[in-house]
């Protein structure tokens, strides 16, 4: 919740650059419901623009609230920024 | 009962990093697995959440209250605050199929607990929420 509205705001400002993006989040070891609306806000704002959204890296510990909220087969997800090329 | 956690917390998202760990330490020391204690630990996170944001609205200087104690290999959780009163029937658990921000707290508060329920406050309070788990 404490850093949300900042991911929030950079997911929401990398989109309107008209590219795609990925979300890197190696360094994210715990996410709670106002970071998972974060990620959905994003993921729907690109599909609207038609543009690529994926998450890249995604840790145990926030892969399991992806899986609580039955998101873990809505996003996109990659192991690393590479692969997903 | 053995209280293991009664302490006011400042109504601050600043303040959660610390509810998390110290629930979580009070559930290892309690006999949770890790991953049981990471569940409250969550659930909890989503019920300080809720406060901050709708009871209190974001205001400052505001605090909430959280017990946590173990009894018959059940932890439980008390939430006390003093933010706009809460009506549990209109609580919104949203279907998950529905692919929205928002309306997910409730929903792993009642999914990575047992029970949830809002009970009459003890004085001094306005809203009194009690989440149930099981010890595993």
């Amino acid at each position: 919740m404490h850093s949300s509205p900042g991911a929030r705001a950079a997911i929401l400002d990398a989109l309107k650059t008209g590219r795609g993006l990925l979300v890197d989040l190696s360094a994210v070891s715990y996410m709670d419901s106002s970071g998972v609306a974060s990620l959905v806000e994003g993921y729907q704002s690109a599909r609207k623009l038609g543009l690529r959204f994926g998450l890249v890296a995604v840790s145990l510990p926030v892969m399991s609230v992806l899986k609580l909220a039955r998101l873990d087969t809505v996003f996109p997800l990659h192991a690393s920024a590479g692969e997903a090329d | 009962m053995s209280m293991l956690i009664s302490h006011a917390y400042p109504a601050d998202a600043a303040a959660l990093a610390d509810v998390r760990e110290n629930v979580r330490t009070a559930c290892l020391e309690a006999g949770c697995s890790a991953e049981c204690a990471g569940e409250l630990v969550l659930a909890v996170n989503e019920a300080c959440m809720n406060i901050i944001q709708h009871g209190y609205r974001y205001a400052a200087g505001e605090t909430f209250t959280l017990r946590l104690s173990v009894l018959g290999g059940r932890m439980l959780v008390y939430l006390l605050d003093n933010g706009a009163r809460v009506d549990e029937a209109a609580l919104k658990s949203r279907e998950l199929d529905d692919l929205r921000p928002g309306g997910l707290g409730v929903r792993f508060m009642r999914e990575l607990t047992d029970s949830v329920n809002y009970l009459e406050a003890p004085q001094d309070f306005i809203n009194c929420l009690q989440m149930v788990k099981r010890i595993y």
